[in-house]
């Protein structure tokens, strides 16, 4: 039971001055008591090297990393009660599995009696249902059988913390998606604070309470999913967040009455200035759809700008189909359902509803306008609410 | 190209009539051949003679005599020093290229930069001819102008230059010396590599479960390396035991049988004292004790084999 808090923290690689790298810049962040914060970015963000500073791996170069308010900069790893489930698993090879699973209970307390620890043991194999498997060594057990010993052993200590690098990376898609569930029950059930690291934006949307989207080494946003999905602080989190990616295009913002005048080159429309938030007559701005959020004119009134386009490519997915267009020159992408009497060459109109516009100030590119979860009667009702941030992020990445 | 040309040639059809069960043996007939000339038979040859009395001045005249040489063995009088030498040699030589060829290789592993270069230099005793190592050594340890008769001076261990390799008290230690030398810096390389070859995301998963530095090793490192080192410790024993050249060149043995191990005693029966049936049984003395490191060695080596 505990509360994380990361304040300040940087990490830097070798002479800062000579050609060091800056993994991670200027961290801040807190993760409540039984929260499951999820660490999201690309390859070389900051975020495995966060994940360690945590654990005790490495030392921040600046910033206090605390524990329930007690800093533990200076506490070394074997003394943080934290467990760490790693990308590669990191079992013990010449252990079996009651061995491995045993292992943190018999380094950590020395009067802890062996009847204790095998109780132990035994509960946790059936909580994961490995009981069978205890006498088996690693080499012999399959990618989800490790994958799970690894999670008994960071379980059994009952630790302060958990901190997942990347655990599902290395199991292939299907066992990914049960094990990801797992995960997510298990931690609710035992209620312990989780960081959890990954690259997969969908993985993120759908386990974690909070997101951490870095960068650079830097933050960009800390939110709820469904905050990261709709209000993305930035263009960066946008295009991060959501498959397939969103279609960005480069406009202009122009104040005209009550409403604001936007022009993208590809379309032109109106917004109430009610939902932007810009400071300027005329701002140079970014304009964002979801693919989620375009239909086809012919299925969907959305009430907003059409958008003419030649369908290049129909990728069926099953139930819907990621449509890629051509529109003046630009690429579009749209999924939609109705997609079985469409041909690849022919023209489609789509549209987007005025709420589900995205727009970015292009100098910043930071957010302008997010995407509206507010229902709206005369657009296509319902079913286009249903598709909120986490909704839409069952589409695998 | 039609299927005629793909037809078996008459060299494969008669191949083809061999029965299943020889025509398996057939390829490894050129291996067996050549281990048949160069080692079956050498050993056969060395069993026979060693039952016989055969002399190197008159080697037409060899006559069996039963297991007289064996006998032989026993009464001589210089075997029991002899054979404590070589369990000394072997025993003090193999602990102590360990344990130097370990710390020698975790150094090379944890705490010394260029590494490559590093195992390169450490490597060179191991490379050098058998021979000019000896000879550095005999140098070295020369009683008169040696250099370390000069540095135990100076250093205060002995008061004036020690005639080690003449003394029948202190010629084994001089070759052991040289012997751990030259054997140690193999073990390093093997520690080195089966140090490397441990995930280091083993040590951080320990790290993370509370273990500390000495229980990483204890319940990691070492466990990890249990069977190279067991391989490592059969290979000194059996360099150790077979070893000539370091005690030869250093000492011939001398003074007297001070300094002889078993190779060394048989080399001077067969060729100083031109006793080869004698030198044969010794011979099978030596062979039969190598078996049996050979044995082990192969059991764990197969073992090994089966857990990766």
């Amino acid at each position: 039971m505990t509360t994380l808090e990361l304040d300040g923290v940087t990490k830097t690689f070798g002479a800062p001055d000579a050609g060091g790298v800056v993994a991670v810049d200027d961290v801040s962040l807190t993760v409540d008591d039984g929260e499951f914060l999820v660490l999201l970015g690309p390859s070389g963000c900051g975020k495995t090297t966060t994940l360690r500073m945590i654990g005790g791996l490495e030392t921040p170069t600046e910033g206090v990393i605390s524990f329930d308010g007690t800093e533990v900069n200076e506490v070394k790893a074997r003394n943080r009660d934290v467990a760490m489930v790693f990308q590669n698993f990191a079992l013990y090879p010449h252990m079996n599995v009651s061995q491995n699973l045993g292992f943190g209970l018999r380094r950590e307390n020395e009067d802890r009696s062996s009847e204790e620890i095998i109780d132990r043991i035994e509960a946790v194999a059936e909580m994961l249902e490995i009981e069978g498997l205890l006498d088996n060594t690693p080499a012999a057990l399959s990618g989800g059988q490790k994958q799970r010993v690894a999670l008994g052993r960071a379980i059994i200590r009952e630790p302060r913390l958990f901190l997942f690098d990347e655990p599902l990376a290395n199991l292939d898609a299907s066992l990914r998606k049960t094990m990801r569930t797992e995960i997510d029950e298990l931690q609710s059930e035992v209620g312990i604070t989780s960081v959890y690291v990954t690259h997969n934006q969908e993985e993120a949307m759908s386990i974690g309470d909070k997101i951490a989207v870095m960068n650079d080494g830097r933050l960009q946003q800390l939110g709820t999913p469904s905050e990261v999905f709709n209000e993305p602080s930035n263009q960066f989190v946008a295009q991060f967040v959501g498959s397939p990616d969103m279609n960005l295009y480069e406009g202009t913002l122009t104040e005209n009455g009550d409403v604001y005048r936007v022009n993208v080159g590809i379309t032109e429309f109106d917004l109430p200035s009610g939902l932007v938030q810009a400071g300027d007559d005329v701002l140079d701005v970014v304009v964002g759809f979801r693919p989620q959020d375009l239909f086809q004119s012919r299925t969907r009134q959305t009430g907003g700008p059409k958008i003419e386009a030649d369908l290049r490519v129909v990728e069926p997915l099953g139930t819907e189909a990621i449509l890629y267009g051509e529109t003046e020159g630009r690429a579009i992408r749209a999924t939609d359902t109705q997609f079985h009497d469409l041909d690849e060459d022919q023209s489609v109109t789509l549209s987007i509803a005025p709420e589900h516009i995205y727009l970015f100030d292009a100098n910043t590119e930071e957010l302008l306008k997010g995407r509206l979860m507010t229902e709206r009667e005369d657009t296509g009702v319902g079913e286009v609410e249903v598709r909120d941030g986490a909704g839409a992020e069952v589409r695998d990445g | 190209m039609s299927y005629a040309d793909q037809a078996l040639s008459s060299y494969e059809r008669a191949l083809g009539r061999v029965p299943d069960g020889v025509r398996v043996y057939l390829p490894i007939l050129p291996v067996l051949a050549l281990v048949g000339v160069f080692i079956l038979y050498p050993i056969a040859q060395a069993i026979w003679t060693s039952f016989t009395d055969k002399h190197l001045l008159r080697p037409d005249e060899a006559e069996f005599v039963g297991v007289e040489n064996y006998g032989e063995v026993w009464t001589n009088p210089q075997i029991h020093e002899v054979l404590w030498n070589t369990f000394v040699w072997v025993s003090v030589g193999s602990i102590a290229a360990i344990v130097i060829g370990f710390v020698l290789g975790w150094l090379l592993h944890e705490k010394l930069p260029y590494t490559s270069v590093a195992s390169a230099i450490v490597l060179v005793p191991w490379v050098l001819p058998r021979v000019v190592g000896a000879s550095i050594w005999k140098f070295m340890f020369g009683g008169s102008q040696g250099i370390i008769n000069e540095l135990l001076v100076q250093l205060g261990v002995i008061d004036d230059y020690v005639v080690m390799l003449g003394s029948t008290e202190l010629s084994l230690w001089p070759p052991i010396v040289g012997m751990v030398w030259r054997l140690a810096p193999l073990f390093a390389l093997l520690t080195l590599t089966s140090l490397k070859g441990i995930d280091r995301q083993l040590y951080e998963a320990a790290r993370m479960d509370g273990a500390t530095p000495w229980e990483q090793f204890r319940y990691v490192t070492l466990p990890m390396m249990r069977y190279n080192l067991v391989i490592g410790f059969l290979l000194m024993l059996i360099y150790n035991i077979r070893n000539f050249s370091m005690v030869w060149v250093m000492t011939r043995g001398g003074p007297g049988v001070s300094s002889s191990t078993l190779p060394v005693m048989i080399y001077r029966a067969a060729f100083v004292d031109f006793q080869v049936g004698f030198a044969s049984a010794l011979s099978m003395l030596l062979f039969a004790v190598l078996l049996v490191f050979s044995y082990y060695y192969i059991q764990v080596y197969d073992k090994i084999r089966g857990e990766f």
